[in-house]
């Protein structure tokens, strides 16, 4: 049965292979020749190589996909494809270009209708003669009752809970095992803890030597900007930047993401094609480097770049933008960064959603707005609240991407204000020359995120159904 | 559809029954026939199935194109990024770019020291995270489970609270200052990432699972609870291990303020920081080559590609677990 199958994977495997190479080699004989190239015209055909060599690259990574996908498949169905998913793959694989595969299997396919005809009874038969050994749901004609097999949450081979070592009640042992972690978490965590908290409560303290002029409370005060230091300097971008950019970030970027990511998992839970390469799509940006795509979007909203063109606007976004104009850009970034993980979470959960809920609400008429605020999303409330608590504490701590997009605390370079700084980026700035201050605005952001964390438990106490 | 009369009573037989061909009959459908209805039905079914392909469609498009733009604005002229008229393809394709930016961007020192860092510091996390899970998960001795629960509790400190302290004691190990040698800096970049209590989390789940039969088998042919985790417990949870290493070096490689922080040369930096400190600006014209620049991202972004498009499986499924980046 698995035969036919078998050697059109092998056949794959070869032109998945020989597609592999030939794009490689003629992306490297093009890139050769356009290098070498002086005209116009002799760089026409080298450009053409280089294109066929890419698209090449293109079906041969198409192949690989499709090798991996299609193997899985057969050892998931054990090898036995019904004429449906035959018509299914085959179709997959007219798509993918993998035309030999595409012709073994629907001439396979032919030769099982041919002998589906030649077999099949009669359709009085059928409807009499028909029994099927498990039933999911139905009528159990012997013993008249209605039958109904309900998936149970935890089925699984083995009992994994509750499950201890009963041979050794007390074993002095684990302390070893542990002893290399307990190292590194005391003085890598703990310990830091403590201090920074202390160096908060310092007046100028020094690291490089460890030594303060004593104890005090105006750290806070000055970084707020209500007290001078005893030298004059005056703190006044911390308030007038860091806190209300901080803030916008986390009241705005933070409920896009998540009913956008929402809407997309949703919908990507309810289509039938594709699914598998859009979620990968989605996921996307996930893998990138902060910093790398910071600067993509800074060229995609410069004043003559593609967003501007597109719009026919000459806005500033970036370089020399003024504060709020410049979060249009920053947020449209961290919205975008942050949306993969949020999709790979909710799809997560609305797979482990039990279908009944959804039939029920199907036989009840409900429309479809009403089953996804009634059903979906109070069903799906622990996962909400893991990505809300998640993501409102990492756009507290935002930095990376204001980096990457501006290259700077400001829009205007060094002569202007740090006026794109957020919390965290004062405490970097900081860290080196006014050591107090940095930890004080650290332990003031750690109480914020602290207090917001617990208001968000509380909240989800009665909203949440685990 | 029941019949009304009481003398022949008929079931209905639920085997042939789907829910799919139940039609639910609701007031405003009243005068409607069933086929009717099972029309409107289906033509409800398509638009929606049309609508739900276009939303997504459309922002994968918004999601794809940075990368999009970021391919082709590489492969342009400076003169092309600067026109008033923006082309979706470059006219003349510029490989040149990339010659330039490998001239001028030390990608293969950048990338020799993030390799450095990713591996040791993986290794040393995959160390202390075996050692502690197996010792949460399997071994049972006083005061395990406060030490659990106060490592739990450090999950929810910012990590920005530890840098400021962290950054004093690296000093005082004396792996920074003026005489930073190369392995200083490795060091200083590498030591305080040994540990992760969020993997040990995750690992301990894992081990957790591994069922008891196996432990009590392994004491009965003798072996001890250190050649059980090696030999038994390691193999099982093998793509747990895998999800951390890939998740860690993705870490590595998107690190950008602590290397920043403890290295004063930069030639012991990482890639983001070579990246964003890198000048790519054009000598004659005075103004930035947005073309090298995005050279540069694509050699950057490449190779955590190259990772996913190998390690997709592992990738989705440990940050699905998992949650955090790096």
């Amino acid at each position: 049965m698995q035969k036919p199958f078998r050697i059109c994977s092998i056949i794959d495997l070869v032109k998945a292979l020989v597609e592999l190479f030939a794009g490689l080699a003629l992306v490297l004989v093009g890139s050769l020749m356009l290098a070498a190239a002086g005209t116009q015209e002799e760089r026409l055909p080298a450009a053409g190589i280089v294109l066929i060599g890419v698209i090449l690259l293109a079906i041969s990574f198409c192949s690989f996909y499709w090798l991996s996908s299609f193997k899985k498949e057969m050892r998931r169905k054990d090898g036995n494809f019904d004429t449906k998913l035959m018509l299914k793959y085959g179709i997959l694989a007219v798509i993918f270009g993998q035309m030999p595969t595409a012709v073994v299997i629907l001439i396979e396919r032919h030769h099982r209708r041919l002998e589906q005809m030649r077999d099949r009874p009669s359709a009085a038969n059928e409807l009499y003669a028909e029994e099927r050994p498990s039933y999911a749901s139905g009528y159990d004609a012997e013993n008249k009752r209605i039958v109904r097999v309900l998936p149970t949450r935890n089925t699984k081979a083995y009992q994994t809970r509750g499950i201890e070592d009963i041979g050794s009640k007390n074993n002095w042992k684990g302390w070893i095992y542990l002893a290399p972690v307990i190292i590194l978490v005391a003085i890598f965590l703990i310990y830091p803890l403590v201090n920074t908290i202390f160096i908060a409560f310092t007046d100028n303290y020094k690291y490089a030597s460890g030594t303060f002029d004593g104890m005090t409370l105006t750290n806070f005060t000055y970084i707020l900007g209500l007290t001078d230091k005893a030298n004059g300097a005056h703190e006044a971008y911390f308030v007038r930047y860091a806190i209300p950019n901080t803030f916008l970030v986390v009241i705005i970027t933070v409920p896009i993401s998540t009913i956008l990511a929402l809407l997309i998992a949703v919908a990507l839970n309810s289509i039938k094609w594709f699914q598998k390469i859009l979620q990968t799509i989605f996921f996307l940006p996930y893998v990138t480097n902060a910093i790398a795509v910071g600067m993509v979007f800074s060229v995609i909203f410069d004043d003559k770049g593609v967003i501007n063109f597109l719009f026919h606007s000459d806005t500033v976004w970036i370089f020399g933008a003024n504060q709020y104009t410049a979060m249009v850009p920053l947020m449209f970034y961290i919205v975008w960064s942050s949306i993969p993980f949020k999709i790979l979470i909710f799809l997560s959960g609305l797979q482990g959603i039990d279908k009944q809920y959804y039939q029920a609400a199907q036989i009840d008429a409900a429309p479809r707005w009403k089953v996804l605020t009634r059903v979906t999303v109070p069903l799906l409330s622990p996962q909400i609240l893991y990505i809300l608590i998640t993501s409102f504490i990492g756009a507290w701590k935002e930095y990376t991407s204001v980096v990457g997009l501006f290259n700077g605390p400001g829009t205007r370079g060094k002569a202007g204000d740090p006026n794109m700084e957020t919390i965290v980026y004062y405490i970097y700035e900081n860290l080196n020359e006014n050591t107090s201050a940095a930890a004080s605005a650290a332990v003031f952001l750690f109480v914020i995120i602290l207090a917001f964390t617990g208001i968000q438990f509380l909240a989800s106490k009665k909203r949440v159904h685990y | 559809m029941a019949s009304n009369n009481q003398t022949t009573k008929t079931y209905i037989d639920f085997k042939s029954v789907k829910i799919s061909d139940n039609i639910v009959l609701s007031l405003e459908e009243a005068g409607k026939t069933v086929d009717a209805i099972k029309r409107t039905e289906k033509v409800t079914r398509i638009i929606t199935t049309v609508l739900t392909y276009l939303f997504i469609l459309f922002l994968a498009v918004i999601v794809v194109f940075p990368f999009y733009w970021m391919i082709i604005t590489s492969l342009k002229q400076n003169d092309e990024i600067r026109d008033t008229v923006q082309t979706f393809f470059p006219t003349i394709v510029m490989w040149s770019n990339y010659v330039h930016v490998f001239q001028v961007f030390d990608f293969t020192n950048y990338m020799f020291n993030t390799i450095v860092v990713a591996i040791f510091s993986t290794l040393g996390t995959l160390l202390t995270t075996i050692l502690a899970a197996f010792a949460f998960a399997r071994l049972k001795f006083g005061g395990r489970d406060a030490v659990f629960a106060i490592f739990l509790m450090t999950m929810m400190i910012p990590g920005e609270m530890m840098v400021i302290s962290n950054y004093i004691t690296v000093a005082s190990f004396g792996w920074l200052g003026k005489g930073q040698t190369r392995i200083d800096a490795y060091l200083a970049m590498i030591v305080p990432f040994w540990t992760s209590v969020f993997y040990i989390y995750l690992l301990r789940q894992n081990f957790k699972q591994i069922p008891n039969e196996l432990y009590l088998a392994a004491k009965v042919d003798g072996k001890s609870d250190w050649s059980f985790l090696w030999k038994v417990m390691v193999p099982l949870a093998a793509p747990t291990l895998i999800s951390i290493t890939i998740l860690k070096f993705m870490g590595t490689w998107n690190s950008y303020v602590w290397p920043n922080l403890v290295t004063n040369n930069s030639d012991y930096r990482l890639i983001s920081n070579g990246l964003r400190s890198s000048s790519f600006v054009d000598i004659d014209a005075g103004i930035t080559e947005y073309g090298y620049q995005m050279a540069a991202t694509v050699a950057v972004t490449v190779p955590l590609f190259l990772l996913f498009i190998f390690f997709r499986k592992y990738i989705m499924k440990g940050v699905g677990r998992a949650g955090i980046k790096g």
